[in-house]
């Protein structure tokens, strides 16, 4: 090319002509933050998902925690024998009547029983209405029934509490007298309210799989296309190499008791996956090409790294999502402070941010390319908890495996990647 | 090439449809904001606030003409604000950038490599003069749209231009990229 420089508008019309097709790559993190100024509205939506996913358990925790506030069992309780017991026939009297308060302000009861078929008799009701501040209810091993409670009428005792509880002698007595000889701790044991912490160091694993039938089927048809003629026919995984990399779990949650060994869990837990791939410096563009609504399409990418090539480097996946696991813990055998539990949950999980780069139809190139990348999957974990008990605390360690159900990426993409992992679950449990 | 489906998906704020029109066209818009820019991170800076743009106001594009040249007008629109905005057009000339680009003039050199040698070329240019240049020689605007850009005098504007021109003649002889017989070499 030769140019002469004393004519203006050569010199102006070489520049346009070398810079009109110039091009450099931006990094990839340019796209990651206007992605995220463009679509703004993810933010306000994690924090309403964030704010509902902590209210649901609290919620239904409370649901369930105000009908047994009142009611405490003592360990130290000799629950009635079976002679003492009343019989659902004994139980149906009306007891109004059995509350008498003598002057001197011992009150009593008779053997008339207080509950019927596990409900406070509104009967019952009005006659404690008058109880004065320094008296409570209780049965001679001063568990307390509570008074406030009975009177709002809001009292109801289940039907295995009746055996629990000497109900034949329930007896209006002085508060300061009952408060000195009730059990502290056996009052605590009545909440099935828990918060769970734990942490999850883990190791994260992931498969490939080859699912090109359909872009096959499409080269037959679109011969000469450039975006069929360089599928692959080699396998996947002889093509990248992969290897685990550490990654963790870190959550909250609450547990509800249904009985002595089943509980209900619920929860939110944040998820940091991470594996690494070996890849090599290049420059070029990664075409993916997919079916869609039965036409063939394709997707290129800026591709800064290749499949192979001389100038090694390592990749860096991570994948970050936030999961509500809601599941049963069972424990299943129980020796003094220790007991042994399988537990089990389903995790609905947001993808926060995948930095993981996939390989495009040709498996020449990698590109960080969000386009096929889903934005929820569920997940599964099941785990083996080890769990030693100290007052209001249980201590747990726990194996665990957990497992994406559904595949990483979008249909469309023609690899199907399945990831797990294997970790250590640790946490604590309070009951309050 | 961006096609209609595309166009309409950033529309919708189709997030595939973002990204593939940021894949396409961002190399380009990239070597553009380098032009204008004091450096690479600059650049950055100035492609994602002309993205942010192109994406949330892409309902305003009416179809009439490409949709190339409608991103590459918000593009140097963005540049030209982002200098006035962080006071660069007053910069004087980096002189470290000529030592960079020292290296590829002693032999012929191919097309894309003379590309990249023009722009660094470009960029010796001191900020004001190279903000005129570009936009006049490069993009295509008038001096009277450039002085309105600049809130600078058509006549500055003119007078820049001259200025940065034979400044770049001379760096470009300097360089061997222009002979000093006014010949360039071949590529």
């Amino acid at each position: 090319m030769i140019i002469n420089n004393n004519k203006e508008f050569e010199l102006e019309d070489f520049l346009s002509e070398e810079m009109e097709y110039s091009k450099m790559t931006p990094s990839s993190a340019v796209w990651d933050r206007i992605s995220k100024e463009v679509q703004p509205q993810y933010r306000w939506l994690l924090w309403v998902l964030t704010i509902l996913m902590l209210f649901v358990p609290y919620s239904l925790v409370m649901y369930y925690l105000p009908t047994n506030n009142g009611l405490s069992v003592s360990s130290s309780n000799t629950a009635v024998t079976p002679a003492n017991n009343p019989p659902e026939s004994a139980i149906n009297k009306t007891v109004a009547s059995s509350f008498n308060r003598s002057n001197n302000g011992n009150d009593h009861v008779t053997d008339e029983p207080l509950i019927t078929a596990g409900i406070v008799d509104e009967n019952a009701v009005k006659s404690i209405n008058n109880l004065s501040d320094g008296l409570m209810l209780a049965d001679n091993n001063n568990n307390l029934l509570n008074a406030e409670a009975v009177r709002l009428n809001k009292l109801y005792l289940p039907l295995p509490a009746l055996g629990k509880i000497n109900i034949t002698s329930l007896a209006i007595k002085n508060k300061k007298q009952v408060k000195a000889t009730v059990d502290p701790i056996a009052k605590k044991k009545s909440s099935k309210y828990t918060v769970e912490v734990y942490a999850t160091p883990s190791v994260s694993y992931r498969s490939l799989n080859d699912d090109k039938t359909r872009l096959q089927y499409y080269r037959d048809i679109y011969r000469n296309n450039p975006f069929t003629d360089n599928i692959a026919a080699k396998n996947v995984n002889t093509i990248v190499n992969q290897r685990a990399g550490m990654g963790k779990e870190i959550g909250v949650g609450t547990r509800i008791a249904l009985n002595s060994k089943l509980k209900l869990k619920a929860g939110l837990q944040f998820n940091a996956q991470q594996y690494t791939t070996e890849a090599y410096h290049t420059n070029g563009t990664a075409n993916f090409a997919y079916v869609k609504n039965n036409l063939l399409d394709s997707v290129s990418a800026n591709a800064l790294y290749a499949t192979a090539g001389t100038q090694k480097v390592t990749l860096n996946n991570t994948l970050y999502q936030l999961s509500m696991p809601i599941g049963v813990q069972w424990d299943c055998v129980r020796k003094n402070k220790f007991s042994l539990g399988i537990g089990a949950s389903l995790q609905p999980s947001y993808i926060l941010q995948d930095n993981s780069f996939v390989v495009s139809t040709d498996y020449k190139y990698f590109s960080k390319s969000s386009t096929f990348s889903k934005n929820w999957n569920l997940n599964s974990a099941v785990d083996l908890s080890f769990n030693y008990s100290n007052k209001d605390f249980i201590w747990y360690f726990a194996p665990q495996f957990r497992y994406q159900l559904g595949a990483t990426y979008k249909d469309i993409y023609s690899i199907k990647e399945h990831r797990w992992e294997l970790g250590l679950k640790v946490g604590v449990v309070k009951t309050f | 090439m961006i096609g209609q489906e595309i166009i309409e998906g950033c529309k919708r704020k189709n997030r595939v449809a973002q990204e593939t029109l940021y894949n396409e066209l961002s190399p380009r818009m990239m070597a553009i904001c380098y032009r204008f820019s004091h450096n690479i991170e600059d650049a950055e800076d100035m492609l994602q606030e002309g993205f942010v743009k192109v994406l949330t106001q892409i309902n305003s594009f009416e179809n009439k003409g490409p949709v190339e040249a409608w991103v590459r007008r918000i593009i140097v629109y963005t540049c030209i604000n982002y200098l006035k905005k962080h006071r660069k057009l007053d910069d004087i000339v980096d002189l470290s950038y000529a030592s960079d680009i020292s290296q590829y003039n002693e032999h012929a050199i191919s097309t894309a490599l003379q590309g990249k040698q023009i722009m660094e070329c470009i960029r010796i240019l001191p900020i004001g003069y190279r903000a005129v240049f570009n936009l006049f020689a490069l993009e295509g605007y008038s001096h009277k749209e450039i002085a309105n850009m600049l809130n600078i005098g058509e006549s500055t504007s003119r007078s820049q231009y001259t200025r940065a021109k034979t400044m770049l003649e001379g760096i470009l002889i300097d360089k061997g990229i222009v002979e000093p017989s006014r010949k360039a070499k071949s590529a």
